[in-house]
Protein backbone atom coordinates (compact mmCIF):
# COMPACT_ATOMS: atom_id res chain seq x y z
CA UNK A 1 0.00 0.00 0.00
CA UNK A 2 2.63 2.52 1.13
CA UNK A 3 4.98 1.46 -1.64
CA UNK A 4 2.20 1.97 -4.22
CA UNK A 5 1.50 5.45 -2.82
CA UNK A 6 5.22 6.29 -2.88
CA UNK A 7 5.41 4.99 -6.46
CA UNK A 8 2.39 7.11 -7.48
CA UNK A 9 3.93 10.16 -5.85
CA UNK A 10 7.39 9.76 -7.38
CA UNK A 11 6.13 9.07 -10.91
CA UNK A 12 3.37 11.68 -10.62
CA UNK A 13 6.04 14.24 -9.71
CA UNK A 14 8.24 13.17 -12.64
CA UNK A 15 5.33 13.58 -15.07
CA UNK A 16 4.45 16.91 -13.49
CA UNK A 17 7.95 18.24 -14.09
CA UNK A 18 8.35 16.71 -17.55
CA UNK A 19 5.00 17.91 -18.94
CA UNK A 20 6.66 20.27 -21.43
CA UNK A 21 3.96 21.97 -23.48
CA UNK A 22 1.11 20.62 -21.36
CA UNK A 23 0.10 17.37 -19.68
CA UNK A 24 -0.65 15.58 -22.97
CA UNK A 25 3.08 15.39 -23.69
CA UNK A 26 3.44 12.84 -20.88
CA UNK A 27 0.56 10.55 -21.94
CA UNK A 28 2.66 7.98 -23.82
CA UNK A 29 5.04 7.69 -20.86
CA UNK A 30 2.14 7.40 -18.37
CA UNK A 31 0.72 4.62 -20.57
CA UNK A 32 4.10 2.86 -20.63
CA UNK A 33 4.46 2.93 -16.85
CA UNK A 34 0.87 2.60 -15.55
CA UNK A 35 -0.27 0.02 -18.13
CA UNK A 36 2.80 -1.91 -19.31
CA UNK A 37 5.04 -1.83 -16.23
CA UNK A 38 2.73 -1.60 -13.20
CA UNK A 39 -0.57 -2.96 -14.60
CA UNK A 40 -2.51 -0.43 -12.51
CA UNK A 41 -4.97 -0.03 -15.40
CA UNK A 42 -5.61 -1.76 -18.73
CA UNK A 43 -4.81 -0.04 -22.02
CA UNK A 44 -8.49 0.55 -22.65
CA UNK A 45 -9.07 1.94 -19.14
CA UNK A 46 -6.18 4.33 -19.69
CA UNK A 47 -7.76 5.87 -22.78
CA UNK A 48 -11.20 5.75 -21.15
CA UNK A 49 -9.99 7.67 -18.09
CA UNK A 50 -8.37 10.28 -20.27
CA UNK A 51 -11.57 10.61 -22.33
CA UNK A 52 -13.77 10.97 -19.23
CA UNK A 53 -11.61 13.64 -17.65
CA UNK A 54 -11.50 15.50 -20.95
CA UNK A 55 -15.30 15.69 -20.84
CA UNK A 56 -15.20 16.89 -17.20
CA UNK A 57 -14.24 20.43 -16.11
CA UNK A 58 -10.72 21.34 -15.02
CA UNK A 59 -7.15 21.41 -16.29
CA UNK A 60 -5.70 18.58 -18.41
CA UNK A 61 -4.20 15.55 -16.79
CA UNK A 62 -6.78 14.81 -14.09
CA UNK A 63 -6.76 11.28 -15.53
CA UNK A 64 -3.76 10.54 -13.29
CA UNK A 65 -6.12 10.91 -10.31
CA UNK A 66 -8.29 8.12 -11.75
CA UNK A 67 -5.24 5.95 -12.37
CA UNK A 68 -4.23 6.58 -8.74
CA UNK A 69 -7.76 5.71 -7.63
CA UNK A 70 -7.58 2.45 -9.54
CA UNK A 71 -4.14 1.66 -8.07
CA UNK A 72 -4.78 2.53 -4.40
CA UNK A 73 -8.30 3.88 -3.83
CA UNK A 74 -9.07 7.36 -2.48
CA UNK A 75 -5.60 7.91 -1.01
CA UNK A 76 -4.09 6.93 -4.37
CA UNK A 77 -6.26 9.52 -6.14
CA UNK A 78 -5.27 12.26 -3.66
CA UNK A 79 -1.55 11.42 -3.76
CA UNK A 80 -1.57 11.38 -7.58
CA UNK A 81 -3.37 14.73 -7.70
CA UNK A 82 -0.92 16.40 -5.30
CA UNK A 83 2.05 14.89 -7.15
CA UNK A 84 0.66 16.21 -10.42
CA UNK A 85 0.14 19.76 -9.10
CA UNK A 86 2.87 20.54 -6.57
CA UNK A 87 6.22 20.09 -8.40
CA UNK A 88 5.22 21.94 -11.58
CA UNK A 89 3.60 24.76 -9.58
CA UNK A 90 6.72 25.22 -7.43
CA UNK A 91 8.80 25.30 -10.59
CA UNK A 92 6.44 27.85 -12.18
CA UNK A 93 6.65 29.96 -9.02
CA UNK A 94 10.44 30.21 -8.91
CA UNK A 95 11.22 30.15 -12.64
CA UNK A 96 8.69 32.89 -13.50
CA UNK A 97 10.20 35.14 -10.81
CA UNK A 98 13.67 34.45 -12.25
CA UNK A 99 12.58 35.16 -15.83
CA UNK A 100 10.92 38.45 -14.78
CA UNK A 101 14.16 39.64 -13.18
CA UNK A 102 16.22 39.17 -16.32
CA UNK A 103 14.76 40.77 -19.39
CA UNK A 104 17.37 39.29 -21.74
CA UNK A 105 15.50 36.09 -22.44
CA UNK A 106 17.65 34.72 -25.27
CA UNK A 107 18.16 31.44 -23.42
CA UNK A 108 14.46 31.15 -22.55
CA UNK A 109 13.62 31.66 -26.24
CA UNK A 110 16.17 29.03 -27.30
CA UNK A 111 14.88 26.50 -24.76
CA UNK A 112 11.34 27.19 -25.95
CA UNK A 113 12.24 26.72 -29.61
CA UNK A 114 14.43 23.70 -28.88
CA UNK A 115 11.72 21.97 -26.87
CA UNK A 116 8.95 22.67 -29.42
CA UNK A 117 9.84 19.79 -31.80
CA UNK A 118 10.31 17.43 -28.84
CA UNK A 119 6.86 18.41 -27.53
CA UNK A 120 5.36 17.69 -30.95
CA UNK A 121 7.12 14.29 -30.99
CA UNK A 122 5.63 13.53 -27.56
CA UNK A 123 2.14 14.48 -28.75
CA UNK A 124 2.53 12.33 -31.88
CA UNK A 125 3.42 9.48 -29.50
CA UNK A 126 0.29 10.18 -27.43
CA UNK A 127 -1.85 10.21 -30.59
CA UNK A 128 -0.27 6.91 -31.70
CA UNK A 129 -0.89 5.21 -28.33
CA UNK A 130 -4.49 6.48 -28.29
CA UNK A 131 -5.30 5.52 -31.86
CA UNK A 132 -3.91 2.02 -31.34
CA UNK A 133 -6.24 1.52 -28.38
CA UNK A 134 -9.28 3.38 -29.74
CA UNK A 135 -9.54 2.65 -33.43
CA UNK A 136 -10.29 -1.05 -33.30
CA UNK A 137 -13.08 -0.81 -35.91
CA UNK A 138 -14.00 1.29 -38.95
CA UNK A 139 -16.73 3.38 -37.29
CA UNK A 140 -14.43 4.49 -34.45
CA UNK A 141 -11.61 5.31 -36.85
CA UNK A 142 -13.99 7.37 -39.01
CA UNK A 143 -15.29 9.27 -35.98
CA UNK A 144 -11.69 9.92 -34.86
CA UNK A 145 -10.81 11.36 -38.27
CA UNK A 146 -13.93 13.57 -38.39
CA UNK A 147 -13.29 14.89 -34.86
CA UNK A 148 -9.64 15.58 -35.70
CA UNK A 149 -10.56 17.40 -38.93
CA UNK A 150 -13.29 19.54 -37.32
CA UNK A 151 -11.14 20.40 -34.28
CA UNK A 152 -8.25 21.32 -36.58
CA UNK A 153 -10.21 23.39 -39.11
CA UNK A 154 -12.83 25.14 -36.93
CA UNK A 155 -12.94 27.08 -33.69
CA UNK A 156 -15.85 25.02 -32.35
CA UNK A 157 -15.59 24.35 -28.59
CA UNK A 158 -14.31 20.74 -28.42
CA UNK A 159 -16.93 19.88 -25.80
CA UNK A 160 -19.53 19.68 -28.64
CA UNK A 161 -17.41 17.08 -30.45
CA UNK A 162 -17.09 15.09 -27.22
CA UNK A 163 -20.87 15.28 -26.68
CA UNK A 164 -21.71 14.27 -30.26
CA UNK A 165 -19.28 11.37 -30.15
CA UNK A 166 -20.67 10.25 -26.78
CA UNK A 167 -24.23 10.25 -28.18
CA UNK A 168 -23.11 8.11 -31.13
CA UNK A 169 -21.51 5.73 -28.63
CA UNK A 170 -24.70 5.53 -26.54
CA UNK A 171 -26.62 4.78 -29.73
CA UNK A 172 -24.39 1.73 -30.12
CA UNK A 173 -22.62 2.87 -33.30
CA UNK A 174 -19.16 1.89 -32.07
CA UNK A 175 -19.97 -1.67 -30.99
CA UNK B 1 -21.48 42.17 -23.71
CA UNK B 2 -21.48 44.61 -20.79
CA UNK B 3 -18.57 43.04 -18.90
CA UNK B 4 -15.74 43.96 -21.31
CA UNK B 5 -16.98 47.57 -21.54
CA UNK B 6 -17.11 47.88 -17.76
CA UNK B 7 -13.60 46.48 -17.44
CA UNK B 8 -12.09 48.77 -20.06
CA UNK B 9 -13.79 51.88 -18.67
CA UNK B 10 -12.56 51.15 -15.15
CA UNK B 11 -9.08 50.80 -16.63
CA UNK B 12 -9.41 54.26 -18.12
CA UNK B 13 -10.52 55.88 -14.84
CA UNK B 14 -7.55 54.43 -12.91
CA UNK B 15 -4.62 54.64 -15.29
CA UNK B 16 -1.56 52.65 -14.25
CA UNK B 17 -2.90 51.80 -10.80
CA UNK B 18 -5.53 49.07 -10.90
CA UNK B 19 -6.30 47.71 -7.40
CA UNK B 20 -4.38 44.52 -6.58
CA UNK B 21 -6.84 41.61 -6.21
CA UNK B 22 -7.18 40.15 -2.70
CA UNK B 23 -6.47 36.48 -1.92
CA UNK B 24 -10.20 35.90 -1.66
CA UNK B 25 -10.75 37.43 -5.10
CA UNK B 26 -8.00 35.14 -6.46
CA UNK B 27 -9.73 32.16 -4.85
CA UNK B 28 -13.11 33.06 -6.36
CA UNK B 29 -11.72 33.68 -9.84
CA UNK B 30 -9.71 30.46 -10.11
CA UNK B 31 -12.37 28.35 -8.40
CA UNK B 32 -14.82 29.31 -11.16
CA UNK B 33 -12.20 28.88 -13.90
CA UNK B 34 -11.63 25.31 -12.63
CA UNK B 35 -15.35 24.65 -12.49
CA UNK B 36 -16.27 25.97 -15.90
CA UNK B 37 -13.36 24.77 -18.00
CA UNK B 38 -15.17 22.29 -20.21
CA UNK B 39 -13.19 21.28 -23.27
CA UNK B 40 -10.04 23.23 -22.51
CA UNK B 41 -9.63 25.67 -19.63
CA UNK B 42 -7.60 28.35 -21.39
CA UNK B 43 -10.46 30.13 -23.23
CA UNK B 44 -12.43 30.26 -19.97
CA UNK B 45 -9.44 31.62 -18.08
CA UNK B 46 -9.07 34.33 -20.71
CA UNK B 47 -12.77 35.20 -20.53
CA UNK B 48 -12.65 35.48 -16.74
CA UNK B 49 -9.32 37.32 -16.29
CA UNK B 50 -9.49 39.67 -19.28
CA UNK B 51 -13.15 40.24 -20.08
CA UNK B 52 -15.03 39.81 -16.81
CA UNK B 53 -12.54 40.90 -14.13
CA UNK B 54 -10.28 43.14 -16.20
CA UNK B 55 -7.21 42.05 -14.21
CA UNK B 56 -5.23 41.71 -17.44
CA UNK B 57 -5.44 43.35 -20.83
CA UNK B 58 -5.66 41.11 -23.88
CA UNK B 59 -2.03 41.87 -24.55
CA UNK B 60 -0.85 41.09 -21.00
CA UNK B 61 -2.65 37.75 -21.21
CA UNK B 62 -0.97 36.98 -24.55
CA UNK B 63 2.42 37.90 -23.07
CA UNK B 64 1.85 35.58 -20.12
CA UNK B 65 1.13 32.60 -22.41
CA UNK B 66 4.61 31.73 -23.79
CA UNK B 67 6.08 31.38 -20.30
CA UNK B 68 3.03 29.40 -19.10
CA UNK B 69 3.49 27.10 -22.10
CA UNK B 70 7.21 26.70 -21.59
CA UNK B 71 6.86 25.75 -17.92
CA UNK B 72 5.82 22.14 -17.27
CA UNK B 73 2.24 21.35 -16.27
CA UNK B 74 -1.13 22.62 -17.48
CA UNK B 75 -0.88 26.17 -18.89
CA UNK B 76 -3.78 27.41 -16.77
CA UNK B 77 -2.15 26.12 -13.56
CA UNK B 78 1.00 28.04 -14.45
CA UNK B 79 -1.06 31.19 -15.09
CA UNK B 80 -2.66 30.71 -11.64
CA UNK B 81 0.79 30.36 -10.05
CA UNK B 82 2.30 33.39 -11.81
CA UNK B 83 -0.67 35.73 -11.27
CA UNK B 84 -1.10 34.62 -7.65
CA UNK B 85 2.57 35.32 -7.03
CA UNK B 86 2.48 38.71 -8.72
CA UNK B 87 -0.60 39.83 -6.77
CA UNK B 88 -0.14 38.25 -3.32
CA UNK B 89 3.20 36.43 -3.19
CA UNK B 90 3.52 32.81 -2.07
CA UNK B 91 0.13 32.87 -0.35
CA UNK B 92 -1.56 34.16 -3.49
CA UNK B 93 0.04 31.47 -5.66
CA UNK B 94 -0.99 28.73 -3.21
CA UNK B 95 -4.56 30.08 -2.99
CA UNK B 96 -4.96 30.38 -6.77
CA UNK B 97 -3.64 26.88 -7.52
CA UNK B 98 -5.67 25.32 -4.68
CA UNK B 99 -8.84 27.07 -5.88
CA UNK B 100 -8.24 26.02 -9.50
CA UNK B 101 -7.98 22.32 -8.61
CA UNK B 102 -10.57 22.16 -5.82
CA UNK B 103 -13.69 21.45 -7.89
CA UNK B 104 -11.99 19.27 -10.56
CA UNK B 105 -10.42 17.07 -7.85
CA UNK B 106 -13.74 16.51 -6.07
CA UNK B 107 -15.47 15.80 -9.40
CA UNK B 108 -12.73 13.40 -10.54
CA UNK B 109 -12.85 11.46 -7.27
CA UNK B 110 -16.64 11.26 -7.68
CA UNK B 111 -16.06 9.86 -11.17
CA UNK B 112 -13.64 7.31 -9.67
CA UNK B 113 -16.34 6.02 -7.31
CA UNK B 114 -18.94 6.01 -10.11
CA UNK B 115 -16.55 4.10 -12.37
CA UNK B 116 -15.85 1.49 -9.67
CA UNK B 117 -19.60 1.00 -9.27
CA UNK B 118 -21.04 1.32 -12.77
CA UNK B 119 -17.95 1.22 -14.99
CA UNK B 120 -18.75 -2.17 -16.45
CA UNK B 121 -22.47 -1.74 -17.11
CA UNK B 122 -23.42 -1.98 -20.84
CA UNK B 123 -24.61 1.65 -20.99
CA UNK B 124 -21.35 3.07 -19.64
CA UNK B 125 -19.34 0.78 -21.91
CA UNK B 126 -21.20 2.32 -24.87
CA UNK B 127 -20.66 5.82 -23.50
CA UNK B 128 -16.90 5.23 -23.10
CA UNK B 129 -16.70 3.74 -26.60
CA UNK B 130 -18.19 7.04 -27.77
CA UNK B 131 -15.84 9.27 -25.77
CA UNK B 132 -12.66 7.55 -26.97
CA UNK B 133 -12.75 8.56 -30.67
CA UNK B 134 -13.39 12.21 -29.72
CA UNK B 135 -10.47 12.22 -27.26
CA UNK B 136 -8.17 10.63 -29.84
CA UNK B 137 -9.34 13.03 -32.55
CA UNK B 138 -8.65 16.04 -30.31
CA UNK B 139 -5.10 14.87 -29.60
CA UNK B 140 -4.52 14.43 -33.35
CA UNK B 141 -5.90 17.94 -34.00
CA UNK B 142 -3.48 19.38 -31.41
CA UNK B 143 -0.61 17.63 -33.18
CA UNK B 144 -1.66 19.09 -36.56
CA UNK B 145 -1.91 22.62 -35.12
CA UNK B 146 1.52 22.38 -33.49
CA UNK B 147 3.26 20.81 -36.50
CA UNK B 148 2.33 23.78 -38.69
CA UNK B 149 3.73 26.20 -36.07
CA UNK B 150 7.16 24.51 -35.89
CA UNK B 151 10.18 26.27 -37.42
CA UNK B 152 10.87 24.78 -40.86
CA UNK B 153 14.01 22.74 -41.37
CA UNK B 154 15.69 19.37 -41.08
CA UNK B 155 16.48 19.87 -37.36
CA UNK B 156 12.77 20.05 -36.45
CA UNK B 157 11.88 16.93 -38.45
CA UNK B 158 14.77 14.93 -36.97
CA UNK B 159 13.84 15.98 -33.40
CA UNK B 160 10.14 15.09 -33.87
CA UNK B 161 11.04 11.71 -35.38
CA UNK B 162 13.69 10.92 -32.74
CA UNK B 163 11.22 11.71 -29.94
CA UNK B 164 8.46 9.58 -31.49
CA UNK B 165 10.74 6.59 -32.13
CA UNK B 166 12.28 6.62 -28.65
CA UNK B 167 8.99 7.15 -26.75
CA UNK B 168 6.28 5.37 -28.74
CA UNK B 169 8.25 2.61 -30.47
CA UNK B 170 11.27 1.93 -28.22
CA UNK B 171 9.40 2.79 -25.00
CA UNK B 172 12.37 4.57 -23.42
CA UNK B 173 11.42 6.43 -20.20
CA UNK B 174 10.48 10.08 -20.76
CA UNK B 175 13.04 11.35 -18.23
CA UNK B 176 15.92 9.90 -20.29
CA UNK B 177 14.49 11.05 -23.63
CA UNK B 178 14.04 14.63 -22.40
CA UNK B 179 17.46 14.71 -20.72
CA UNK B 180 19.07 13.90 -24.10
CA UNK B 181 16.82 15.53 -26.69
CA UNK B 182 15.93 18.68 -24.68
CA UNK B 183 19.51 20.05 -24.49
CA UNK B 184 20.19 18.81 -28.05
CA UNK B 185 17.23 20.81 -29.39
CA UNK B 186 18.17 23.88 -27.34
CA UNK B 187 21.78 23.85 -28.57
CA UNK B 188 20.60 23.44 -32.17
CA UNK B 189 18.29 26.45 -31.85
CA UNK B 190 20.95 28.55 -30.06
CA UNK B 191 23.41 27.86 -32.91
CA UNK B 192 20.81 28.75 -35.50
CA UNK B 193 20.08 32.02 -33.63
CA UNK B 194 23.81 32.86 -33.61
CA UNK B 195 24.09 32.26 -37.37
CA UNK B 196 21.24 34.70 -38.13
Amino acid sequence: MWSTLADLFVHGSIWSLLAVGGMNATLADIQRYAVDTRHWVTGEQFVTFFSITQAAPGPNGMAVALIGFQAAGLSGALVSTIAKILPSSLMAYFVSAWVERRQDSRIVAAVRKGLAPVTVGLLVSAAYVFARETDVNVSRALCTLVCAAVAYRSKLNPIYLVAASALLGLAGVFG
Amino acid sequence: MTAPTAASSSEMTTPGAPPVPTSFALFKAFFFIGLTGFGGVLPWARRMLVERLGWLTSREFAELLPLAQLLPGPNVANIATVLGRQYRGAKGAAVAVFALYLAPTIITIGIGYAYARWGHAPVTAHLFAGLMPAATGLVIATVLKLVTSLPRGVASIVLVAATFISIALMKIPLLIVLAVLGPLGTITMLRRAQKD
